[in-house]
């Protein structure tokens, strides 16, 4: 069943058209990855969904409720109901790994402090980490700061979990790590979770579907195992990084 | 930046604010800002002795040099100079910080996690500026009359009660608060321009640079043009109310 679907979705920047009537449905506990070239809208399509950008036109449904028909404060429990994992992290420099992850907590208001600091130690530990919660962002590697932001993406338990092209800049030793995290924790949790990337193997890792995302829309979506064995000629042109094709830049 | 303005006020009323945030702004604008305070205040009030001293001792006026250094600085100097400073010190760190945090995600961060950036951003910021300005006004008042009164006595060779008696009948509390007033509305000018800037920054580093030089040109040009906009408010006022 769609939990979530974005209908002729349109956004342009001046003259630069980037989404051109995208639709976009995904089921509830799955996940789906977006694959696409570089610039081709797919970071522009999440901060849509998220609630982070204004779409110029077009019906975003959540949870079967139409996002434009919401008033501002239910539109906001909507999106409280989601965590992200940005591409850079993004955590918070000026404060330490605990504050971080305790963040999202916090700003619900009903967790004391003992129950938020539990969440946190186990949230850090869900990915991974122990011992870290006292060092400050800059101390971090980048596999770290992708684990602690993703412990802070769901320290709440979103519904929904995003995640930003969350490989990138890893090595692949780290860069699988993150994939097999982001798998064990959709096993644990059971929200559904859209994963921007354009990294073919991190996608075979973590996607129950996948959609190719070029040229404004999201024009193939399949099942895993049937997009790699596709013969569409923009799939195989993705997957064999082939620059001549119907994919341009 | 007056909707800014008034997203903050309205986050003000419905929520209040939230007081770790304000204790560090407050930290930061005021208690750090007094060092620097503390020695242009000084200065200033030394270079003006220096400046008007001789010739009013010339001229048999010793017995208002005192007046005119508190008139000066209680009226003008103290608040622009403090102005400055935040400008410089707390207006472009606003802007750099805030934009560092727009251009690495931080702000879309916040917002996904629930919080509203304007409410743990700005509302502090602005408050921190508009409760520690005038603040700080009073203290420079203090220093800058000292380091005039140092120079007065010490080295021009003024009576030393002369210049306190000068500066106790030519100073009246009106002087004093309309500098505190419009110091406060300095204050608020550099939040909200700092703030703004750096919500609006777009790019990398550049984009950080870019916003912090246009946050301090369009602070101190706000601040001088609405200096005499406040001055005429108050001439007005004194006029309204028979000073002169």
């Amino acid at each position: 069943m769609s939990i979530l679907s974005m209908t002729n979705i349109c956004k342009s920047f001046g003259d630069k058209v980037i989404l051109s009537n995208l639709s976009l449905s995904v089921n509830e506990g799955e996940t789906f990855v977006i694959l696409g070239p570089s610039g081709c809208g797919k970071s522009v399509t999440l901060r849509i969904l998220t609630g982070l950008m204004q779409a110029d036109s077009g019906t975003l449904s959540i949870d079967g409720k139409n996002m434009a028909e919401l008033s501002k404060s239910q539109k906001s429990v909507v999106f409280r109901s989601m965590g992200m994992l940005f591409q850079n992290a993004a955590l918070f420099d000026s404060m330490s790994v605990y504050e971080n992850v305790a963040y999202g907590l916090r700003q619900i208001g009903t967790f004391k402090e003992n129950e938020i600091r539990d969440t946190v130690l186990k949230n850090l530990s869900m990915v991974g980490l122990t011992s870290i919660e006292n060092l400050m962002p800059s101390e971090l590697s980048g596999g770290m700061k992708k684990r602690v932001g993703l412990a802070r993406a769901i320290a709440t338990r979103p519904r929904f979990i995003f995640y930003d092209e969350p490989t990138t800049g890893l090595d692949p030793i780290r860069a699988t790590e993150i994939d097999l995290l982001i798998r064990k924790l959709q096993n644990e949790l059971g929200a559904t979770a859209i994963v921007i990337t354009h990294d073919l193997k991190s996608a075979l890792h973590v996607a129950d579907r996948v959609g190719l995302h070029y040229g404004g829309q999201i024009q193939t979506v399949a099942n895993t195992n049937d997009f790699f064995k596709s013969s569409d000629p923009a799939i195989r042109q993705f997957l064999d990084g082939n620059p001549i094709g119907p994919i341009t830049a | 930046m007056t909707l800014l303005g008034l997203e903050s006020f309205i986050w003000g009323l419905r929520s209040g604010i939230k007081i770790p945030n304000l204790g560090r702004c407050l930290l930061s604008v005021g208690v750090q800002s007094l060092p620097i305070v503390s020695f242009t205040a000084l200065f200033t009030g030394m270079v003006l002795v220096v400046q008007v001293g001789n010739q009013f001792m010339n001229l048999g006026a010793e017995n208002i040099i005192g007046g005119v250094v508190g008139l000066s600085l209680t009226r003008e100097m103290s608040p622009l100079i403090v102005a400055f400073v935040l400008s410089a010190r707390i207006g472009s760190s606003m802007a750099a910080e805030i934009g560092t945090m727009k251009v690495t995600e931080q702000i879309d961060a916040m917002q996904i996690l629930g919080a509203n950036p304007v409410r743990e951003l700005v509302l502090p910021r602005i408050l921190a500026c508009m409760i520690f300005t005038p603040l700080l006004v009073i203290y420079s008042n203090a220093v800058g009359i000292f380091g005039g009164y140092i120079v007065a006595v010490y080295q021009i060779g003024v009576n030393p009660e002369l210049f306190f008696q000068s500066l106790t009948q030519m100073v009246a509390p009106h002087d004093f608060w309309s500098g505190l007033i419009k110091s406060s509305g300095f204050g608020f000018l550099v939040a909200i321009i700092g703030c703004h800037k750096g919500l609006q920054t777009q790019g990398g580093a550049k984009g950080v640079g870019t916003a912090t030089t246009e946050s301090v040109v369009l602070m101190i040009t706000s601040i001088l043009v609405s200096n005499y906009f406040f001055s005429l408010a108050f001439f007005a006022w004194m006029k309204w109310n028979g000073y002169f």
